[in-house]
């Protein structure tokens, strides 16, 4: 089960899933599913590289870190209603990306380090949006419902997992990998079951409002 | 030298977004807490403000039905008993005309004879339907009966009864509000359903009394506004409340409706 092997096969029948009936869907159900997509070819790409070439994920990481935050900025877009929230979505969509990719432009060599500001940055609106959007439903289980709290669970989990992993860094210890990565698939799982809870919401409980 | 105070910064970084992070995810938590309690809060208030526009509204058409009742009980006294008992007075007067013959006071006498039974009829009437006797004399179960044969003698609907409670025959009040109910929801069947064929079944289920009924008319959206308007199911709902009861209503337009009601 901690074998990553089948955390790509999950991750491929859940991709499978959500673009079966993906055309009949609205627009947050495409954008989820071409999130689903994304983070199943950077995690693949990024699985390669470093089988093939030895290359470490800190590449593939800004990539991932980017996607995901402009991918999910626009989930929530479409999901936030108040005017305040949706600004604060687009403005942020906008300058953060133009920021990050600036300091690659005037600082090449940092493509090839780990950034915990770029981390930081990119995770924290996210957590913030789809808390904004658990605020906004309150008391009743609306759009997306599941999958926010899939998101939400595995984004704040890992961000403290990945926070102690750099801890550990920080401090030399060299136990307690395995077991933060272990942590860390397991955390996955619960996140991809959460999505499969929401395709089924969608496709077999239409009353519950998708 | 040089490299252990790179490393230095290179630590003091780390640790600083580590604190930061922890701080910012803590921050989102409390706030996330805080707003959301007070939102619940709210929403409660709301809950309870809309609980009690609803109490009000049956308090409303409580007292309306009562005026409503009134003036038609003014209307039928009026109508039905002071006009003839007028006509009556009228011709009593006549008789006191002298000269009179033999033929004209038989035929005044007889008048009145006619108004007067009339009149008695009509405040029987009337009697009998602010309070039915058979309620008082033969029990809730004998007046159902009685009604549903009133509205089987028409032969444009058909409603079948079953019972399998016995009522409570000294406590009038509850089974007036069982009564009315019924009276209510047979005279919507037949008005607006287009009903003809009702059911009325009385069962208990756990020591709770339950009244099934079913008419097989039109049926109607009890959520729409424009179904709301009426007192009749105004007056159900809050007669059902003083039975201590609850009740489910399933209706969709062209299904019948079924409602299904409990009480103690
Ligand atoms: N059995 C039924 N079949 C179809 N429609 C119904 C039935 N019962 C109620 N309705 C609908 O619900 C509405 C509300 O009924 P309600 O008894 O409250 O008012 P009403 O009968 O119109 O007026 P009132 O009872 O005050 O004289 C009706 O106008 C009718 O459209
Ligand atoms: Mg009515």
């Amino acid at each position: 089960m901690f074998d990553s092997k089948y955390l790509y096969l999950t991750s491929a029948i859940l991709c499978l899933l959500y673009f079966i009936g993906f055309s009949k869907q609205g627009k947050t159900y495409k954008i989820f599913s071409f999130y689903l997509l994304g983070v199943l070819f950077i995690d693949f790409i990024s699985s390669k590289l470093w089988k093939w070439f030895g290359i470490y994920n800190i590449f593939t990481s800004h990539f991932y870190d980017l996607f995901q935050f402009v991918i999910l900025s626009y989930f929530y877009a479409t999901l936030l209603k108040t005017k305040q929230q949706l600004y604060i979505v687009y403005s942020l969509i906008i300058v953060l990306p133009i920021f990050l990719l600036s300091r690659y432009v005037f600082n090449p060599k940092m493509f090839f380090e780990y950034s915990l500001l770029e981390t930081y940055l990119a995770t924290m609106p996210i957590i913030i949006y789809g808390t904004m959007h658990l605020y906004n439903n309150l008391n009743e289980k609306k759009e997306f419902h599941y999958a926010n709290i899939g998101i939400l669970l595995y984004l704040f989990c890992s961000t403290f997992i990945f926070l102690l992993f750099e801890l550990k860094n920080v401090f030399k210890i060299k136990s307690f990998d395995n077991f933060l990565i272990n942590i860390n698939i397991i955390l996955q799982f619960i996140k991809f079951g959460f999505f499969f809870i929401q395709w089924k919401v969608i496709y077999f409980n239409k009353h519950e409002l998708n | 030298m040089n490299s252990i105070s790179l490393e230095n910064t290179e630590l003091i970084k780390a640790v600083f977004f580590i604190l930061l992070a922890f701080l910012s995810m803590f921050l989102v938590l409390i706030l996330f807490f805080y707003f959301s309690r007070k939102k619940i809060v709210k929403q409660e208030i709301e809950k309870k403000n809309l609980e009690i526009d609803y109490q009000r509204a049956l308090l409303n058409s409580i007292l309306i039905t009562q005026e409503n009742e009134r003036q038609r009980i003014a209307q039928d006294l009026h109508d039905d008993i002071s006009s003839k008992l007028n006509v009556v007075s009228l011709n009593s007067y006549l008789l006191k005309t002298p000269n009179l013959s033999e033929a004209e006071q038989t035929e005044i006498t007889n008048n009145i004879i006619d108004l007067t039974q009339k009149a008695l009829e009509n405040s029987r009437r009337i009697a009998h339907d602010l309070l039915p006797p058979v309620l008082e004399k033969f029990g809730l179960s004998a007046g159902i009966e009685e009604l549903v044969e009133e509205y089987n003698s028409t032969k444009a609907t058909k409603v079948n009864y079953k019972n399998s409670i016995l009522f409570n025959d000294a406590d009038i009040d509850r089974n007036l509000h069982i009564f009315r109910i019924l009276q209510e929801l047979l005279n919507n069947s037949v008005k607006h359903g287009k009903a003809s064929l009702i059911s009325i079944e009385f069962t208990t289920l756990e020591h709770q009394n339950m009244c099934t009924y079913i008419d097989n008319g039109v049926g109607f959206d009890y959520l729409d506004e424009d179904n709301r308007k009426g007192l009749g199911m105004r007056n159900i709902e809050s007669r059902i409340s003083f039975l201590g009861g609850k009740y489910t209503i399933t209706s969709k337009p062209n299904e019948g409706v079924k409602i299904v009601f409990n009480f103690v």
